[in-house]
Parts: C-alpha cells; sequence; structure tokens
C-alpha cells in the first residue's frame, strides 16, 4: 500500500456506500453505523475478502452437546470435547429412518471414518466452520467479478463463479459453486460432490461427514449458502442443505464468522495430508529390525 | 485440466522427459545480465496491462507455462542460446511424440523386449503438449551458459549423503513415504515451479493487497502485498513465506522460511536438483507481461551454502482462456504410494521366507526361464494368463493371487523375466 493514489481510492471504497438492508446481528454500534463501514466493490456490492473464522464447536456435533472426555484417552482435557450450543435450525437433522442409524454407527467408529481424521477434502458446508482460518478474495476488474476462498484446513479451494451460472462438468470434493448476489447476500449454490471412493483395500468406505459427530451427507447434496454482512468484521452465514437421498426436507445450519483482526494476519500452511501419513502408512514403513 | 485425470496419484512418478526443443519460433528479447549479481532483473517491457480499479496490474485469470526446454543447456548447444529460425525449422521436422516405440505410435516400431520391461513414466497420451513458441536452448538465464552455477563442496558431500538415502528413480527404494516425491505424497510441487507434462494451469485472483495462484496440481499460493515482514524464521513452510510487490508493472515476490523436508526433486514441475534441502533458498519471482498473452516468468535462486553464486530460470506463461482448474484431490485417492509401500514389504517378507527355507537353485526361479522356448514354457508353467504385444509378452500370476510373473520374448525365445527371483511352484497353473 505504498501508493498514496491506491490508498485513497480504498478509502474512497470504504466511504462510498449505499444504504443496505437491515442486518441480522445486533452490536453496540447502531446498525446504520455498521452497514457504513463495509467496504465495498465497484459495482456496489459488499467486499468480502478478507481472513474470516467461525468461533463454536459446530464441527464437532452440528446440533450441539455438552462437554465432553476425549475420544483418545491420551490427549486427556487438551482433547476434551468443547461444550456448544448447536448451529441447526430447529436443533435437529431431519434424517431419514435408516441415515438416523447409519449416523449412530458413524459416532461409534469415529476414530476410524471421520474423513477430517484422514485430512480428505472437508467439502461444502463443513469446510466454513472448520476450527482454521479461510480468506475471501473477491474483486471486480475489467468487467469481470471474480470470487475464490482457500481453507487453511488442507488448503481446500473453491473459484466461485459469478458470471452466468454454469453447470459442473465433473463432480469434485469441494462442489462446483455458483455465486450470485441478492440485495448484499452473496448466495452460492453448491453441487456436483463426489461419490467417495474406497481408500484402502483393507478399510471402510469414506463418506461424506458434516462433523465429527458423524453426521453426514449423500453425493445428492445440495447446498446454498448466504453471506450476509453484518458489519465491516462480521458475515452472517446461512446453510441450506438438501440432499433427498439422506434427509427428510431441507434443513439450514447458521452461524456468525469474525473477521480474524491480528495484525498481519495470514494463514499459514496446514498441509495435514503429512499429518496423517504415519496414521493411514504406518504399518507399511520398513522395520528397522528388518 | 483438459483430461479425466483427476485421481492419476502418483503424478510424482512422471519423469519430465525434455529431450528437444520446441518447434515453433518466437524470439526472445535480447538479454543483457550481470552473471551472478543477486540483483540481476530481467530485461524491460514496453507491454503495459490493464490495471484494477485499485490501481494494480491486472495479471487475473488462467496461465499456463508447457515447456520442452530443458533447465540447463545441453552440451550440444554450448555458446547457443538461443536458435535460428532455420535450425528451429530442422527441429520441427522432429516430431514431438517421445514414445520411442509402439505399434500404432508415431514411429510405429514393436517395442523390444527391454522397452516392453520397463514401465516408465506416462506415455505421450497422457500429455497435453501444450508448448509455447520458444527459441531458447536452456530454461536458465544466468549464469549466460545456461548452466547450474557449480556447488559448494560442502553441499556436493550433503547432496551424496541425501541421495544415498532415499528411493530415486534410478534406484528405487520405498522403505518409508520420505522416500517418495513430496507431489507423489499429495502434499507439494516445488515453488518454484518448472515445467510439467501437465495440469500446470495456474488461476490468479487479486483482491487489494494480495495476489492468489491456484496452481491446478496441489499448491496454492497466497502471497501478501503489504510489504509486512516476514514471519518467524522458525516458522518453516513447503511453498515458503512469500511477499510480493509491484515494480512498474512486473509482480515481484520474495519468499524464504522455505523447509528443509524438501529435498527430492526430479519430478514433474520440480526446478531444484535431488539432495538440496530448500531451507537457505531465498527465491526472486518476478513476473513480467510482455503482451495481453504472455508474461515472462522469472525465478531467481539465492542459496550462499548450495551454488557459488545465484541463477535464475526463465519460463513463459501464457494466457488461457479455455482452461478450467478442476480439483486435484490427490491424497484423497492415495493408493499408490499405500500400494507401493505394501508391496516392498510383502517382497521383503516373501525373501525372508525364501531365505529360511534355502534359496531355490536358479533353474527353480523365472531367471532360469531365460532363453527357453515358448513351447518349452507351455510345458513347465502351462497357458499363459495373457498374451500381449502380438506375442512378445506373457502373463503369469503366482497361485496366491500376489504376484504378477511377465515373461518377454524375442525370436522365439524368453530375452527377459520380470522378477527374475520368483519360484516356479508359485505360479498358478492353468
Amino acid at each position: 500500500m505504498g501508493n498514496p493514489l491506491k490508498f485513497a481510492l480504498m478509502v474512497l471504497f470504504a466511504v462510498t456506500t449505499t444504504v443496505a438492508q437491515t442486518p441480522a446481528g445486533q452490536t453496540a454500534l447502531g446498525p446504520n453505523q455498521l452497514q457504513t463501514q463495509i467496504r465495498r466493490l465497484p459495482n456496489g456490492k459488499p467486499d468480502l475478502s478478507g481472513i474470516w473464522q467461525a468461533l463454536n464447536t459446530a464441527n464437532w456435533d452440528l446440533e450441539g452437546q455438552g462437554g465432553g472426555p476425549s475420544p483418545v484417552l491420551e490427549l486427556g482435557a487438551i482433547g476434551a470435547i468443547p461444550p456448544g450450543l448447536g448451529v441447526v435450525e430447529g436443533g435437529k437433522i431431519p434424517y431419514q429412518e435408516w441415515a438416523a442409524k447409519k449416523k449412530q454407527e458413524n459416532y461409534k467408529s469415529r476414530l476410524k471414518l471421520d474423513p477430517e481424521l484422514k485430512c480428505h477434502l472437508p467439502g461444502v458446508p463443513r469446510a466454513t466452520y472448520l476450527p482454521y482460518p479461510f480468506q475471501i478474495f473477491s474483486s471486480v476488474s475489467q468487467g469481470k467479478e471474480r470470487l475464490a476462498i482457500v481453507y487453511q484446513y488442507s488448503y481446500a479451494r473453491r473459484e466461485i463463479n459469478m458470471g452466468k451460472a454454469t453447470e459442473a462438468p465433473i463432480d469434485s470434493w469441494m462442489g462446483w459453486s455458483n455465486g450470485k448476489w441478492e440485495g448484499d447476500t452473496l448466495v452460492i449454490d453448491v453441487s456436483a460432490f463426489t461419490t467417495p471412493i474406497l481408500l484402502s483395500p483393507e478399510g471402510p468406505p469414506s463418506e461424506h461427514w458434516l462433523d465429527r459427530a458423524g453426521n453426514f451427507h449423500s453425493d445428492a447434496l445440495h447446498v446454498i449458502e448466504r453471506f450476509t454482512p453484518l458489519g465491516p468484521n462480521h458475515l452472517a452465514y446461512e446453510a441450506l442443505i438438501e440432499d433427498t437421498k439422506v434427509f427428510t426436507r431441507p434443513w439450514k445450519i447458521s452461524m456468525p464468522l469474525y473477521r480474524r483482526l491480528e495484525k498481519n494476519v495470514q494463514l499459514l500452511e496446514f498441509k495435514c495430508a503429512e499429518y496423517t501419513e504415519e496414521l493411514l502408512l504406518g504399518p507399511y514403513r520398513k522395520q528397522p529390525n528388518k | 485440466m483438459k483430461m479425466s485425470d483427476r485421481f492419476c496419484i502418483s503424478a510424482g512418478t512422471l519423469a519430465i522427459l525434455i529431450a528437444s526443443l520446441s518447434a515453433a519460433f518466437v524470439p526472445v528479447a535480447s538479454q543483457a545480465q550481470t552473471s551472478g549479481a543477486a540483483t540481476w532483473t530481467p530485461p524491460r517491457a514496453t507491454y503495459s496491462p490493464p490495471r484494477t480499479p485499485w490501481g494494480d496490474p491486472d495479471l487475473q485469470g488462467v496461465w499456463d507455462y508447457q515447456s520442452r526446454i530443458p533447465m540447463q543447456r545441453p552440451a550440444q548447444f554450448k555458446d547457443k542460446p538461443t536458435l535460428t529460425e532455420a535450425e528451429l525449422a530442422q527441429l520441427a521436422k522432429t516430431p514431438p511424440n517421445q514414445d520411442p516405440c509402439g505399434v500404432g505410435t508415431r514411429k510405429d516400431v514393436p517395442c523390444t523386449p527391454e522397452q516392453l520391461a520397463d514401465i516408465g513414466a506416462y506415455n505421450e497420451f497422457w500429455n497435453n503438449r501444450n508448448f509455447l513458441a520458444d527459441n531458447r536452448t536452456s530454461l536458465i538465464v544466468d549464469p549466460p551458459d545456461g548452466r547450474f552455477p557449480p556447488m559448494m563442496p560442502e553441499a556436493q558431500k550433503r547432496q551424496a549423503e541425501i541421495q544415498k538415502t532415499i528411493g530415486t528413480f534410478d534406484r528405487q527404494r520405498y522403505d518409508s513415504w520420505e522416500d517418495f516425491p513430496t507431489v507423489t505424497r499429495c502434499i507439494t510441487e516445488h515453488t518454484p515451479n518448472g515445467p510439467q507434462g501437465y495440469n500446470s494451469g495456474t488461476l490468479i485472483t487479486q483482491s487489494p493487497g494480495w495476489i492468489v495462484m491456484f496452481r491446478e496440481r496441489l499448491d496454492t499460493r497466497i502471497i501478501p502485498l503489504d510489504k509486512r515482514p516476514h514471519i518467524n524464521d522458525y516458522i518453516r513452510q513447503w511453498n515458503g513465506d512469500s511477499r510480493g510487490w509491484f515494480e512498474g508493472n512486473a509482480l515481484v515476490v520474495e519468499t524464504t522460511n522455505f523447509t528443509d523436508k524438501q529435498i527430492i526433486g526430479g519430478g514433474a514441475g520440480s526446478t531444484i536438483p535431488t539432495g538440496i534441502p530448500f531451507g537457505n533458498i531465498r527465491l526472486i519471482e518476478r513476473w513480467v507481461p510482455v503482451s495481453a498473452k504472455r508474461m515472462n516468468y522469472y525465478a531467481t535462486i539465492t542459496d550462499a551454502k548450495t551454488w557459488t553464486k545465484p541463477w535464475t530460470f526463465m519460463l513463459p506463461w501464457e494466457r488461457d482462456n479455455t482452461y478450467q482448474l478442476y480439483e486435484y484431490a490427490c491424497h484423497e485417492a492415495n493408493i499408490g504410494i499405500l500400494n507401493s509401500l505394501r508391496g516392498e514389504r510383502l517382497l521383503e517378507q516373501k525373501a525372508a521366507e525364501a531365505a529360511a527355507k534355502g534359496a531355490p537353485s536358479s533353474d527353480q526361479t523365472s531367471g532360469g526361464l531365460i532363453g527357453a522356448t515358448e513351447a518349452a514354457i507351455r510345458s513347465k508353467l502351462g497357458e499363459p494368463k495373457a498374451v500381449d504385444y502380438n506375442g512378445a509378452r506373457w502373463t503369469y500370476e503366482t497361485a496366491d493371487g500376489v504376484f504378477v510373473l511377465y515373461l518377454f520374448f524375442a525370436e522365439g525365445k524368453v530375452k527377459i523375466a520380470t522378477p527374475n527371483d520368483l519360484p516356479l511352484n508359485a505360479v498358478k497353473r492353468r
């Protein structure tokens, strides 16, 4: 930011605001004051660029839980499960009967089955509320709006198509994302998730998990995410989750996302594939005495 | 990505076999260089790219950097940094297809038993081969001889030590996942990145104060442009810690804090030879826009513990608006590395069992079949499970289903048996 013209332009963006819809959040400043502090793109839409993070226990259990002991004995209180209110609207996930049973089985085998344990790509919406920050890059330049998201966990990433909605050319772990604006809300439609494949000949089939409690979805998942700025440093995040193979009806999670405000904050590498090698491949390492 | 190779998990085992030169001709601006200076700067470009609303050059979009040019200048082109049009025309007669043999390939000759037995890398079918026009004889532009500068004696010793302890393409030894290149382990590629056979598409997205590069294969580089200090020296990362700024129209990025864990080269996209830990490298990269379609990418590598002076390579990046990056879900399906290690352990186990029983004589193992006729093989082993390449390769398997035995024939007799130490009584009769 050494360039004074650049700085002036950024200040100009910061103060060039439009009056927006009343935000859902409540804070010390009045909603209008907070709205005027939202940085905006040249097209008048909120600039969501920055490093964000969820601060809740959704990744432990979307439905919420009381505190509990560590799933791994050796970790004592370090690995203990923190208590948390749920993030599911209405409290419970509307599973089909078979799926409710499957969820219970998942829970029992969570130390073997959770894809997070194996550093698999987290999918959407789980990437949002993993206990790691993520960074949004947003711009409108040369008549083209661009939006990209990088998650610190495994450096998972998404390119959000902000142009005309397109069909996924291929399935993927992070899904195919079409974005658009509804007022000041960024709406991202995500679909085309992979069918998990068998990772190892001996191992169980991998599944798409929504949290560490074994909540899950299938490849029929369709997510509609909504990001609404509440002020310069807070976003309201909602995800409508549809999956006709697993749930009886669409259901919704919601949570605030917080801007990481530390000086010089940046996403450091968390390339967790490396951290799972001993776990996944250890039995096949040459033993020193052989 | 232009092929369905999303799950090609052994990318790191694809050796880039760059043997010859690009056929097309585009002159490269003559390069006035100051050899060895850490402040090596690229030639000035007259092209001025469009700007973002906040005033930075707009480099956004997808770029690719396929190249057939070797990192180091081959001896045959000594003192010849670029080729003339006539020389390029001569080279243009050499088809890019590098498959040395095969019926139906451009060469259209049957493979020899040796060629069939050599599994090698992916063949041409898997390569995009969207080479960019370039008339140079090496990617290295400094030193001016197009070669790596001499290594420090200590670094040479260290390199020899490292090479003894890890698996290489020439001497595959897989005690652990750490013997595989980091690409095969689905962790990272080299930064700086060099040419690779496919998946080198790179998406650039900018926002005020930041630039982010999605390499299709594995890596994401997030670069702050606000001249903040580097992270603490003791925090080390596979892709280091990058700080960028614009000098005129050129993006300049300084990267430090690389990890010493990165020591294996030789695979696709790698630039630093095997046996050189990255930890002491200071990397300066420059992306110089030279036209609406092209940026020249310069990487200057400084490591006074390893080389007697810094060196710089240049790789052109070309815009490709038709290139859609796909997800490179690599680790999720990395069965290859698991099976390689399992196979090694099984071989060790079998060898130990054989040793305990006493080694079978050579006429009881597959190596003893060399020289045998087809009829003799049939009488010893029965009918093969498969016959391929017009009878040149016969396939048998062991009764336990673990091992495959290939016999390669030339002039009606077995010339190669792979593996050559398989006890014949283990072969399944059919």
